[in-house]
């Protein structure tokens, strides 16, 4: 009888396991699928939703909200925290954990700087891949300094790799950004951005978020100065395609406007702290992000989905632990 | 006297529990793939119906098709299946005759498994016609 429990348990275990990772693997669609309640909980930063869904409201299929995205982002003053996530999921002894990245990734280096006359060239080189793999893309890149905003076109080859040349004036030093958008030949929705901040004739600059806060909701971005000599000068959009400046709608809000192509959106906020000059930046949706219970050295299981979100193709991964793990 | 001769009774008893001993030991080096290959195929189908939902979210799929665009067709797949998987497509019209007078595919070798997705896509124009697309996976070798 021992020896008959001892040979039948693994196939006991493994008829778990699936039964485990299949109700798992719905929970995890559930949330995908669904737009939770209110529906509208993504752009309204006041309400905390009753019940956990990603998905736009009307979408068909894998289509999530930007802002319901955005809002699992720690960094956006809205975020929800993951105990508000855990009790709109009404689920008990289930952890999850959202990764989201981009389909593509985009590398930036800054291979070297030449100062003639009253202007300095700098030379980049941009690698674009996806999964380790080298892809062939048309690139727009804009160039952001003070007081000072280029762009360039170029394309990686089947190496996926490409040099880029700016020219910034000298009359501009401080923080400079190199904002890059890739998209792949076949289809628009497999667009990717990468951003490159350096110093322009200055010292190198702070990391990204040390002046400003910055969380874009509901087509609104909340910029939220972290010292009080910090001042704020000029607000950017950047897609693919198009370059906007934002409409300040208070003295720390800018409204965002809706471009019409498929891309990721950049938004640069230029300020001054006290006689340094910055320039700060946020995605639109805040993606890459993680969100959730830590599952380090732990066992779990592993679901990826490939997810729209307005109208740009991004990759999910969700960990999931269950009862048994 | 008749009971201790009658001992062909333990000899069937330790033939029995030979040959429970035979059956057990078979059992237990049939290695427990069951649940290993269900949740393989559970995977790769999971990633061949989401590529094909996601192509065809903005009518992209059916355009490609009706424009008979099977380089455009191969290279929107190969945008969103992982590197690591082959994938060979191929598209039927409703009478399931074959459309695609080329290799929809990635080339290259691939694993034993091959997993098949078949999904129902219609046209958006005024002439409603439906296509099946098989989208077959597998893990690269």
């Amino acid at each position: 009888m021992a020896a008959t429990t001892k040979i039948v348990t693994p196939y006991m275990n493994s008829l778990q396991d699936l039964n485990e990772e299949e109700y798992l693997r719905k929970i995890v669609e559930h949330t995908i699928v669904t737009s939770g309640s209110p529906v509208n909980w993504g752009q309204n930063q006041s309400i905390t939703p009753e019940a956990f869904g990603l998905a736009k409201d009307g979408s068909l299929g894998y289509e999530l909200d930007v802002d319901k995205v955005s809002r699992l982002n720690s960094q956006n003053s809205y975020a929800l925290n993951y105990l508000e996530m855990y009790e709109a999921l009404r689920l008990e002894k289930v952890a999850l954990r959202f990764a989201f990245s981009q389909i593509m990734n985009v590398s930036i280096t800054l291979n070297s700087n030449v100062t003639v006359g009253d202007s300095t060239t700098y030379s980049f080189s941009i690698s674009v891949s996806r999964d380790q793999a080298p892809v062939a893309t048309s690139l727009h890149c804009y160039v952001v300094a003070n007081d000072f905003l280029d762009d360039t076109r170029s394309s990686t080859s089947s190496s996926g790799e490409v040099a880029v040349e700016v020219e910034i004036p000298n009359s501009s030093s401080g923080t400079a950004l190199l904002i890059v958008f890739a998209r792949a030949s076949y289809d628009d929705r497999v667009t990717a951005q990468g951003v490159y901040a350096f110093g322009h004739l200055s010292s190198d600059p702070s990391p990204n978020n040390t002046f400003l806060n910055l969380s874009p909701l509901n087509n609104t971005l909340q910029v939220d100065p972290k010292f009080s000599e910090t001042s704020l000068e000029t607000g950017y959009e950047f897609s693919y395609g198009y370059d906007s400046t934002l409409t300040s709608t208070s003295n720390e809000t800018y409204a965002i406007p809706s471009f019409l192509d498929s891309s990721p959106k950049v938004l640069a906020v230029t300020g001054w702290n006290g006689s340094s000059f910055f320039v700060e930046w946020v995605t639109y949706p805040q993606v890459p992000l993680e969100m959730g219970a830590d599952f380090e050295n732990t066992e779990c299981f592993s679901f990826s989905y490939l997810v729209t979100i307005d109208r740009v193709f991004y990759r999910l991964n969700v960990r999931c632990g269950g009862p048994s793990l | 006297m008749s009971f201790r001769n009658n001992r062909r009774g333990q000899i069937r008893l330790i033939e029995a529990f030979f040959a429970s001993l035979l059956i057990l030991s078979t059992l237990a080096m049939v290695p427990s793939r069951g649940g290993v290959e269900k949740t393989h195929y559970s995977t790769l189908h999971s990633v061949g119906e989401q590529a094909l939902v996601s192509l065809d979210s903005n009518g992209m799929l059916s355009t490609l098709i009706e424009d008979s665009d099977w380089t455009a067709l191969r290279g929107c797949a190969q945008s969103l299946l992982p590197v690591s998987l082959w994938f060979n497509l191929t598209v039927f019209d409703e009478n399931m005759s074959v459309l695609n007078d080329v290799a929809v595919s990635n080339g290259g070798s691939v694993s034993e498994e091959i997993v098949a997705v078949n999904y129902v896509c219609a046209t958006s124009g005024g002439n409603y016609a439906v296509y099946i697309v098989r989208l077959q996976l597998a893990e690269a070798s």
